[in-house]
């Protein structure tokens, strides 16, 4: 059913406009989805600046497919599943896999301005992580989660897309989905009892 | 409902996804156990988090680095030639180490080729003398590249000879040099040098009246190269064909190329061989196993009295070999 009650989303309008080569409109798709992509990657990576690199790749490899996307899912999903495969691709070229897992490098230490949460939006229940504190130890938690696992909490638990969404983007079934987050949810919750 | 199945279906408790029996019996656990309770409460918090968690804001270079690629894929490839040639900055220098590195290779190859150019070829410096009928026929018989090669040999000096006798005295008795056989045919093979000197052929006096002449080739070897170390062998003969064996040995080995140098110096040799006479034959490296052929036809060669005849070419040089003749009467 169309939330929009039968009125295009703005999603569609920007590819349609992509599509008949407007200036402009692959800049607003970018505009529209890099905190997303970008917030994904960098939780992935646990490096900000692979993340930057990583999104870049994401957004010119859309660039390059767009022509093809046929929208039997949401542009951001579309883009989310490239993001996490070049993710996992690049922690499989890391040749010292754990130590850069672990160590989340905190902004202070790496001299950039210290993380300012958005404004809580509508619908997200941001009322605690939007605690500035309480948002780099769950980085920093979610870096020491096996990355076959983490890239699923992040998916469904952090970007809310649903078990089949998640089942289908990483071509696993839907039970093996379920397991899997609830093992990572627990071992997740293991590494913050004693903080939380 | 056990602890442990409890815990495990937690997520979907939480979710609301379970059978309503299960659910209830979930239920009525959590209320009694108060660790179980613990992890629901943590699983919830958890989750909580991570729900909360806020997407983080972009680098506002992001996008212009998007622009940027974007840009060097819509630019149309350069052509070959700028390829080639551009950018300056990086090709020119790279075009003058290569210009740079063939100069010296040329330079190199040719500084190698010039004393072959400017010196003539060794066997254009033999005297005509060396030429004569037995070589001739010895000759005539090999590959001309064969010929060539040992004709390039280069003399052999006076005191390396001495070294290269000394190298064959091997384990033979002390023996003063008065001692040796007169018969055995001393022949000078090293008079002769590679820059046009003549090649002086050895004095027939000194060759044993019983051992017919080599001629005027024969007397000249072919063999003009300083001398390393060889092997050494000993044949054994009968009493009756001891009498101008050490002849016979020089002139099988001066037909193939070779020479009888005389005895070897024994002084200092430990281990006497009072029946054993010896002689010193230089030959070309690859006449050697010819030549113990041409051994084996007039004696028997035990076996261990082959020593160092595996090792060929022996010594220093690859053309020349002396080896030790050690005569045995049985």
């Amino acid at each position: 059913m169309d939330p929009n009650g039968g009125k295009a989303r703005p999603e569609d309008l920007l590819l349609q406009a992509f599509r008949q080569g407007k200036p402009g409109a692959f800049d607003a798709i970018v505009l529209a989805h890099q905190d997303r992509v970008y917030s994904f990657c960098a939780r992935m990576l646990s490096d900000r600046t692979e993340a930057m690199d990583v999104a870049q790749e994401v957004f010119l490899s859309a660039y390059r497919n767009l022509g093809g996307f046929r929208e039997e899912a949401s542009l951001s999903t579309w883009l989310l599943k490239i993001a996490a495969n070049r993710c996992l691709n690049r922690i499989r070229q890391r040749s010292s896999l754990a130590a850069r897992e672990v160590v989340f490098p905190d902004s202070a230490e790496r001299g950039e301005p210290p993380y300012q949460p958005p404004a809580p939006e509508e619908g997200r229940p941001d009322r605690i992580a939007e605690n500035r504190e309480m948002a780099r130890i769950l980085e920093k938690a979610l870096g020491r989660i096996d990355p076959d696992s983490r890239w699923l909490l992040l998916l469904s638990d952090v970007e809310g897309f649903t078990y089949e969404e998640v089942a289908a983007m990483a071509g696993i079934p839907v039970g093996t989905v379920k397991s899997r987050l609830h093992r990572a949810r627990m071992a997740l919750r293991k590494i913050l009892a004693p903080v939380v | 409902m056990d602890c442990e199945r409890v815990q495990d279906l937690l997520s979907d408790y939480l979710e609301d996804s379970l059978e309503e029996s299960v659910r209830a019996g979930m239920h009525a656990h959590l209320q009694d156990c108060l660790r179980c309770r613990a992890a629901k409460e943590g699983l919830e918090e958890t989750l909580m988090l991570l729900r909360g968690l806020p997407p983080a804001d972009a680098p506002p270079d992001l996008l212009d680095g998007i622009r940027r690629g974007i840009a060097r894929e819509k630019a149309p490839a350069a052509p070959l030639w700028k390829r080639l040639f551009l950018p300056a900055h990086v090709k020119i220098p790279l075009e003058a180490a290569a210009a740079v590195l063939l100069f010296l290779l040329v330079y190199g190859a040719q500084k190698e080729e010039a004393p072959k150019i400017l010196t003539p070829p060794p066997s254009a410096r033999m005297e005509a003398s060396s030429a004569a009928e037995a070589g001739k026929k010895m000759e005539a018989a090999e590959p001309a590249e064969k010929k060539a090669r040992k004709a390039a040999l280069p003399p052999q000096s006076g005191p390396r000879r001495e070294a290269a006798s000394q190298d064959h005295a091997g384990p033979q008795s002390p023996q003063p040099a008065s001692q040796a056989p007169p018969a055995l045919p001393a022949v000078p093979a090293q008079l002769a040098s590679t820059a046009g000197e003549k090649i002086e052929p050895p004095p027939v006096a000194a060759m044993p009246q019983n051992m017919e002449p080599p001629s005027a080739a024969g007397k000249m070897s072919r063999v003009a190269r300083p001398v390393p170390s060889g092997g050494a062998v000993t044949i054994q003969v009968a009493g009756e064909n001891r009498p101008g064996l050490e002849a016979r040995i020089a002139a099988a080995a001066m037909r193939l190329g070779g020479s009888p140098q005389g005895m070897p110096d024994r002084a200092g040799a430990p281990g006497a061989e009072s029946e054993a006479d010896a002689m010193i034959v230089h030959l070309p490296a690859d006449s050697a196993k010819p030549f113990l052929a041409e051994l084996s036809k007039m004696g028997t060669l035990p076996a261990e009295g082959l020593h160092g005849w595996n090792d060929l070419p022996a010594g220093l040089s690859r053309e020349v070999a002396a080896y030790t003749v050690r005569i045995r009467v049985r």
